[in-house]
């Protein structure tokens, strides 16, 4: 008789299984029933027998509701007491603590062919296992034509089970425990049993009893089956319920949780929690997952291999209630990486050591970050965007492209239920880029990439043994005012602004806005040199820049010839902007031009060559196919002062740009360029051709400019100083 | 509380609730239901036991009643020779009348010491209520004797003419019995989950036991101050009841039926609480 002692809680008219505070603890095999002499023994020496030490707790305080007609899945490691709930259900234990109730009659199948004894034919095994099922010999009676014909073993029904096959067996076992007429029905990884055929036919006749509108309770490992069976999902873990939900996010959060206990950990911040699983870091945003499958996650690029910090074998080396150490390492390509990271309100910090003793077999380093696509906006120090669309039938990854200023900051956002995330680089490093990107593989969500280029590393000369270094701030759910902080710190770090004109730096190119409307085009600022028959330029060099209270200093290096550049950079009082370059020669090289360029956008419509002339940029091109340069004004070289310039229809508001260098250190020639090559453009160019005849460039520096950048828009004309 | 949904007259309905405290009080009451419920899986459990003891023999269950009618044949011819032994007649029948109703319990106990174990994946994969195990064993033990005392019966109104006033009050000694020994079975199934010598010492106490209960010796071999001692053996009285009503040997007729009485309930009620008691416990350990 159930108690109706009145601090229970109400029981649900609905609900047919109802567990209440339910504890179950199971001796330990070692002390079963032990015989005569290990108790006295025990006792003699001392150990005495059944102690708590021995005891397994296979469920801790579990609690939940089951209503008629749910199917639900129970989901969990071995050993989590998935099937001790269910042995619950059906009565084969009694809860040491705690209540059950359980309104229906039950069928387990627990195991196939219960109660069948070897000696006995089919057709007796089924009649009498059919009672121990729970048949009365009228419904047996019944039902056999129709178990004979489910089972379709023909006259093999009438001899001893002994001599049947498995298959037999268990087609004959299972045609007996569907024909029981149970309410509720308990299936524990039956379907594992059995061949292909089989699996299909107790999967149909599972769907059936769901449209018949039974309870279900269905354990498997299988995720599949469980999400297209059942629409809540009870995960366990440890004896203790740990999730009860809908199907499609218990299983996401229990495959997150599923590795090396050894290196998993969990810490819990005011509003997020942060899950360290071998290698991977899920958040979550109270019960929410915020990230998707891959979670957070780095990869290291390398020309044999690619290794994703999943497969490490990860230990945790310190931990505490905010801060966690651990390290991954492989022995086999003898690299080790270190993960430190440190939780505060709203964010954590995380800083990536990788080193080993392959400094130059990797190329890149990528923070790969996957995110649900709960979020559909990004922004970055600049620029706001939406995430390319996701079809259901699409199997690619769409990236997000052009307008991505700098992998420096990346905010992302949802809408009202979805926190705010952001992810802000703490160190400058050369070569970094980012790439965002939809993602339909498998499970859809956002990627976001911020990469590397360790080349550039092994360029500057890190360290021994170090192969990289990086840090991160994710901050999820933070105000908005703090975001909007972080994130102008970000444009900051790498931007200059004087007025309405806002220099920056944007990972490989400089760029000039004005009111943050982009001024260049594509390539933006950028210097480049043919050298020995093919062009260099400082658009794919590795660079580093720092930013001083009013100046930007640029470091970057070539990729293919030794040959590396210094810019300055700095706003005058007058709000124009002084542009130094100068480059150092590391080994002799053939040079054959060198040229200082500005490309604007294809807004600006006309142009002026102060020894040249004015003009008018042409809307067509020489051909159809693009790739063109077309050379649209260009005058003799000089050392005198030359400048070239540009403006835009007053209409869209954008200042005229010129390019001025007064008394430059060799022979320049200025040149107005229009150009359909990739992306539109207009450049505003000043070059120089070394004379003829000269070989090879000698090692040293030399200072290709020291350029004038103006917005007014006007230009002296030839002869006229401004 | 709502009244279950009952899907089929034979379902069983199952309701919990454990405080790790005393038997409820409906203890009885509840298992009587389940039982009456699960009855089928009685009937079925005692029909399988049966049908596979005699399978594959050519006479088949009627072995159960040419088993005791031999092992009479045997007894009688031997002591033919010399019915009377120890001032006894008809030693023959007077040793039958105390090796049946042993036979009976020794048979039964040896065998439902290890019903539980050697049903693991039964009790485990399906609820039913437990204590059918040892019930359906014992009765299935006790249809034996019924048959073996009908034929013991017979042969006694055929040797020894003249009525046997106490005949009447046989069914109440077979009861008397039968509830005496499904105590002990139930008891002794539980025990042997924790305690696995229990099937071995089990042994060695039916064979003292044996010799300590007036099966091959008259009551007036013992000395008469320790008789009432003696009789405290509820065998020792159950088997002076069964010579009382099948020999008119009648000894003590009062003490031995209150002892008998005594024995049989309380037996009954302390194996069966002991089983239902730790019945949880000796599932998990199976």
């Amino acid at each position: 008789m159930s108690n109706s002692s009145s601090d229970r809680p109400k029981a649900d008219d609905d609900a047919i299984i109802t567990f209440d505070r339910v504890w179950e603890r199971f001796v330990l095999q070692g002390l079963k029933g032990g015989s005569l002499k290990s108790r006295l023994l025990g006792r003699l020496t001392g150990r005495p027998v059944g102690t708590r030490s021995e005891y397994f707790e296979a469920l801790r305080d579990v609690s939940f509701t089951i209503r008629r007609g749910e199917v639900v899945g129970l989901v969990g490691e071995n050993g989590s007491g998935k099937s001790t709930v269910l042995n619950l259900i059906a009565g084969i234990y009694q809860p040491d603590r705690g209540h059950i109730e359980v309104k229906g009659k039950v069928s387990a199948l627990l195991e196939l062919g219960t109660g069948f004894h070897p000696e006995l034919t089919g057709r007796e095994n089924v009649i009498l296992s059919g009672s121990l099922l729970g048949l009365s010999h009228r419904l047996i009676d019944e039902r056999l034509p129709a178990i004979e014909q489910f089972a379709g073993i023909g006259r093999f029904i009438d001899i001893p089970i002994k001599s049947y096959s498995s298959g037999m067996y268990v087609r004959l076992a299972f045609a007996l425990a569907i024909s029981v007429d149970a309410e509720i029905l308990l299936i524990d990884e039956v379907l594992a049993v059995g061949d292909h055929a089989f699996q299909q036919q107790c999967y149909r006749r599972i769907l059936e009893f769901r449209e018949q509108g039974r309870t279900i309770l269905y354990v498997s490992h299988d995720a599949q089956s469980v999400k297209n069976l059942c629409s809540r999902a009870l995960l366990f873990r440890d004896g203790r319920l740990l999730r009860d939900g809908d199907t499609r996010t218990t299983l996401d959060f229990y495959l997150q949780t599923i590795g090396r206990k050894e290196a998993i950990v969990e810490l819990t911040g005011s509003t997020f929690s942060l899950l360290f699983n071998n290698g991977r870091i899920t958040l979550f945003q109270g019960e929410r997952l915020v990230t998707s499958e891959g979670g957070l996650h780095t990869t290291l690029y390398g020309r044999e291999q690619d290794i994703a910090s999943l497969s490490g074998y990860w230990r945790v080396l310190l931990q505490a209630a905010n801060r966690l150490v651990v390290e991954g390492t492989w022995p086999f390509e003898n690299l080790r990486q270190t993960w430190e990271i440190s939780l505060a309100e709203h964010a954590f910090d995380w800083r990536i050591a990788v080193t080993g003793d392959r400094t130059d077999s990797f190329h890149q380093f990528s923070l790969h970050a996957g995110v649900t696509t709960a979020y559909e906006h990004w922004e970055d120090v600049l620029a706001r965007g939406d995430f390319p669309r996701i079809f259901p039938d699409d199997r690619d990854r769409i990236f997000v492209t052009g307008n991505v200023a700098n992998s420096g900051y990346i905010g992302l956002s949802g809408d009202e239920t979805t926190a705010n995330l952001s992810f802000e680089r703490r160190t400058t490093a050369a070569g970094e880029i980012v790439a965002l990107s939809s993602n339909e593989y498998a499970h859809p969500g956002r990627v976001i990439s911020f990469s590397d280029s360790l080349a550039a590393s092994v360029a500057r000369n890190e360290p021994a043994g170090e192969i990289h270094r990086t840090a991160f701030r994710i901050a999820l759910d933070s105000p908005r005012e703090e975001q909007a902080a972080r994130r102008s710190e970000q444009l900051d770090r790498i931007s200059l602004q004087h007025g309405s004109v806002t220099l920056i730096f944007t990972g490989s190119h400089f760029h000039l806005l004005s009111n943050l409307a982009w001024m260049t085009g594509m390539l933006g600022m950028y210097v480049s040199l043919k050298s020995g028959g093919f062009w260099h330029d400082t658009a794919q060099a590795w660079w580093s820049i720092s930013r001083q209270p009013d100046r930007i200093l640029g470091t970057c290096r070539l990729k293919r010839i030794p040959v590396s550049q210094e810019w300055l950079l700095f706003f005058e009082p007058t709000g124009r902007i002084r542009w130094q370059v100068t480059l150092e020669f590391h080994q002799p090289v053939p040079l054959e031009r060198l040229q200082a360029n500005i490309m604007l956008s294809e807004r600006y419509s006309s142009w002026t060559n102060a020894l040249d002339g004015q003009g008018s940029f042409p809307g067509t091109f020489k051909d159809d196919f693009g790739g063109d340069w077309e050379v649209i004004s260009s005058h003799a070289a000089s050392t005198g002062p030359i400048t070239v310039s540009a403006v835009s229809d007053e209409r869209l508001g954008l200042p005229g740009v010129s390019l001025e260098a007064r008394q430059p250190p060799a022979e320049l020639q200025a040149n107005i360029i229009n150009t359909d090559s990739y992306f539109r453009g207009r450049l505003l160019q000043l070059l120089t051709i070394p004379p003829a005849g000269r070989e090879l460039h000698q090692p040293g520096k030399i200072n290709l400019v020291e350029a004038l950048i103006d917005f007014s828009g006007e230009i002296p004309i030839a002869g006229r100083e401004s | 509380m709502s009244e279950p949904r009952q899907a089929d007259d034979d379902a069983p309905e199952q309701r919990w609730s454990t405080d790790l405290v005393f038997p409820r009080a409906g203890l009885f009451h509840d298992s009587a239901r389940d039982l009456a419920k699960h009855r089928w899986i009685i009937l079925n459990l005692v029909r399988r036991d049966l049908k596979i003891r005699y399978k594959g023999s050519v006479f088949g269950f009627l072995w159960a009643l040419l088993n005791p009618l031999f092992t009479m044949l045997v007894f009688l011819f031997i002591f033919s020779l010399d019915p009377r032994i120890q001032g006894i007649d008809h030693y023959a029948l007077f040793l039958l009348c105390g090796i049946v109703p042993f036979g009976f319990m020794s048979a039964a106990l040896t065998r439902t010491v290890t019903i539980l174990i050697d049903h693991t994946p039964l009790v485990k994969k399906i609820y039913f209520p437990r204590e059918i195990l040892p019930l359906s064993a014992v009765l299935a033990d006790f249809v034996n004797l019924l048959l073996a005392m009908s034929i013991l019966v017979v042969v006694l109104l055929l040797v020894v003419p003249g009525q046997l006033p106490l005949l009447w009050l046989l069914p109440l000694v077979l009861a008397g019995q039968l509830c005496f020994t499904l105590g002990l079975a139930m008891m002794l199934a539980a025990a042997q989950v924790f305690l696995r010598d229990t099937a071995q010492l089990l042994t060695n106490v039916l064979l003292f036991w044996y010799f300590l209960s007036p099966v091959f010796y008259p009551l007036a071999n013992i000395p008469a101050r320790i008789h009432v001692l003696y009789l405290l053996n509820p065998m020792a009285s159950f088997i002076c009841l069964y010579r009382a009503v099948l020999l008119h040997r009648v000894e003590f007729p009062v003490f031995t039926a209150t002892v008998a009485v005594v024995a049989a309930v309380i037996t009954l009620v302390v194996g069966f609480t002991f089983f239902k008691r730790t019945e949880n416990s000796f599932v998990k350990l199976l």
